[in-house]
């Protein structure tokens, strides 16, 4: 179990570079990427994007610049968020788990094209 | 049955275009075999530039002068890479430009293909949004949305690749949209607040020294008329950035000029001095403020009027009132407010003091010793050409001299490559600005490094009749690179200086241009009238000593207050 600063992504879907777009936003910052967790959620092809990163000075920027990239709905952040990632192996079948643990009631920043919310 | 190509044409017809900057390749020419129709019917126009670059500043030109989408066209590979300086010098300074790129056919994507490029790989970091299209059936709504993505929010450029083989497909069902529709996105949101407009206003009429700093949002949301007269309503001298520098007449008693970097000493001494600031449509970057030190000592008390709330998120100040919104309308709501208030304010004090800053640098700014000076060079042009003619510029020690002592006297007259400082913007933009506007005189005032980079698209001017005039301030280097390798590289100047070996008069005339080589300011004169009577594609070649520097000028990262106002190898 690892704690540590999560960036929720809900964006919307159409190729691949969206994902380019999204991870060279943090790229630019010089910030670094532990892990990225990503999923569809909706028809319209919404997505959640989960980015693991590390804090730096220049996070905040990066969170706005996220903020403000088309295609991208809003951008949540979480602070102490515990995640864990486990490799085990049952009867020769590898089961890979990936979890994230985030508390009910947990403070949360919320950004979206120049409005935040918590 | 239309083809893709027939769409993007008629999407762009639709969308109000009127002119098209490009160049035509393999993979954008089914756009071409379309737009014959529409050229010959006098629908749209095409501007064929002599390189892509040209044609993304041409259209980046238009916007900046008409306040409409300037549009451009590329083929595939070198054609569209071509683009990324014209497109990344509009994103930077806003200003909205359409790009349509052909590309490969769908097969051939990642092949290696004969001039395949990763458009979208490289486009999405020098533009507001690129979109590559999948089905040709997509390309009427994705014209439409990038038109709304490059004027709404932050405007910006934008660019829609377009594979080969959809532009020659044959569609069915033709839907054309209505309203554009783009998932996660949205215009920032107004918020003019009537108490923090209140608050605002109060602080001001409290304040002792105030001042407004108008940036580009001014420029681009027309809102001049709105600043000038909240400066005489609350006796408030203006200084600006070099692009909001465009925004404010400078006949105004009030405006001291541009502040920052390469800005006046009066505008930054009364930045330095003032106690609140009212910042308008400007996001305070590092070339209007190398440090942030100059505001958060003495107190001083900010508001900030900004289109897009992130730039004020990101200051590392405290910013005594946010106001988020489009600069006119915040602006006009000032004014009410100002007026339903009833106060007069005087500040003998503070307007005198301002005016002295003014007169005080005026020695160190208007020496006339040998040469040509480039201040009167400038007083000249100004003398000679209509109040409403447009100025272009380079980049380069010219564009510095034209910060200081260019006299804008009306609202949208100048435009330059402000945030990427992109040298070669100069010319092609000018092309732009004059298709934009036909009935004004367009002058591209340039420095001789900066002009040679696009000076290829003199050919499109005398092709297409464009009557652009150049002003080449020839010092035979790059100037700003070399003062600064004199100031702060201990002169060790290196890999700046040219030959002698270009000559500007047959340079012009071997594009069919007419070519001027002025050796006094009587010759300037009577060849800068003589352009514009001719009303002809013209270079002037006017020589400056490769020792004149472009002052004043900050250290590097330096302070306001560390301004060099005279060249230290001459003494004061």
């Amino acid at each position: 179990m690892t704690r540590g600063k999560v960036v929720k992504v809900v964006c919307h879907y159409r190729d691949a570079s969206l994902l380019e777009g999204l991870i060279s936003t943090l790229r630019k910052l010089l910030i670094d990427i532990d892990w990225i967790y990503g999923r569809m959620v909706g028809d319209d092809g919404t997505y959640e994007l989960y980015l693991g990163v590390k804090d730096s000075s220049n996070f905040l920027n990066a969170v706005l610049d996220l903020s403000t990239a088309v295609n991208v709905a809003r951008v949540e952040v979480f602070n102490n968020v515990d995640f864990d990632s486990r490799v085990s192996s049952e009867d020769g079948v590898v089961i890979e788990t990936f979890k994230i643990y985030i508390p009910k009631g947990i403070k949360t920043d919320c950004y979206s094209w120049g409005e935040v919310c918590g | 049955m239309p083809t893709g190509a027939k769409l993007v044409v008629e999407a762009l017809k639709r969308e109000g275009v009127k002119t098209i900057f490009g160049i035509p390749g393999l993979s954008n020419m089914p756009i071409y075999d379309e737009l014959v129709d529409y050229l010959r019917n006098e629908e749209i126009r095409h501007v064929l530039m002599r390189h892509e670059q040209g044609a993304a500043h041409a259209a980046d030109g238009y916007a900046r002068i008409s306040g409409k989408p300037g549009v451009c066209t590329a083929t595939s590979g070198p054609g569209s890479m071509n683009l990324v300086t014209g497109l990344i010098t509009a994103y930077w300074d806003n200003s909205p430009v359409i790009s349509i790129t052909g590309q490969v056919p769908k097969s051939y994507i990642g092949r290696k293909s004969f001039q395949e490029a990763d458009v979208v790989g490289v486009m999405q970091h020098v533009a507001k949004y690129v979109i590559q299209i999948k089905e040709a059936n997509e390309i009427p709504l994705w014209i439409k949305n990038a038109f709304y993505l490059a004027t709404s929010g932050k405007p910006g450029p934008v660019v829609v690749d377009i594979p080969r083989d959809l532009l020659n497909a044959n569609i069915n069902d033709v839907a054309w949209p209505e309203e554009p529709v783009v998932l996660g996105y949205r215009p920032f949101k107004s918020v003019i607040n009537p108490s923090d407009i209140t608050k605002a206003v109060r602080m001001l009429l409290d304040a002792e020294r105030p001042l407004i700093l108008v940036g580009a949002g001014v420029f681009w949301s027309d809102a001049t008329e709105e600043v000038i007269r909240l400066s005489e309503l609350l006796v408030c001298p203006i200084i600006s950035t070099l692009l909001g520098k465009s925004a404010v007449p400078h006949d105004y008693p009030l405006y001291l000029g541009v502040a920052g970097y390469y800005g006046r000493a009066e505008a930054n001494n009364a930045f330095l001095e003032a106690d609140v600031v009212l910042v308008v449509g400007a996001r305070l970057s590092d070339r209007t403020l190398p440090t942030y030190g100059d505001i958060t000592k003495d107190g001083k008390k900010l508001i900030i009027v900004n289109i897009d709330p992130t730039d004020v998120m990101k200051l590392p100040i405290k910013v005594d009132v946010e106001i988020y919104g489009d600069a006119k309308k915040v602006l006009k709501a000032f004014l009410e407010i100002i007026n339903s208030m009833g106060r007069k304010v005087s500040r003998i004090g503070w307007v005198s003091r301002v005016k002295e800053f003014k007169e005080y640098y005026s020695k160190y700014y208007y020496v006339d010793d040998d040469g040509l000076k480039p201040w009167k060079i400038l007083k000249i042009i100004r003398d000679v050409i209509p109040s409403d003619a447009i100025i272009t510029t380079g980049v380069g020690k010219h564009q510095m001299w034209i910060m200081n002592f260019w006299d804008v006297l009306k609202p949208r007259t100048l435009i330059t490559s402000g945030g990427m400082g992109t040298m070669g913007f100069g010319f092609p933009a000018a092309i732009g600005a004059k298709i934009a506007k036909p009935d004004r005189a367009v002058i591209n005032l340039d420095g001789d490094g900066s002009f040679l980079m696009t000076m290829n698209n003199l050919a499109t001017a005398v092709d297409y009749n464009i009557p652009v005039i150049t002003v080449v301030f020839d010092n035979r280097s790059l100037g700003l690179v070399r003062q600064v390798q004199e100031l702060f590289f201990k002169g060790r100047v290196v890999g700046v200086d040219f030959g002698m070996s270009t000559d500007y008069v047959k340079l012009a005339e071997s594009f069919g241009a007419v070519g001027y080589d002025v050796k006094d300011y009587n010759d300037l004169r009577a060849s800068l009238r003589k352009s514009l009577e001719d009303s002809v594609a013209s270079v002037i070649r006017v020589p400056v000593d490769r020792d004149e520097f472009a002052l004043p000028q900050l250290p590097p990262g330096g302070s306001l207050k560390e301004v060099i106002l005279y060249d230290p190898r001459k003494g004061c």
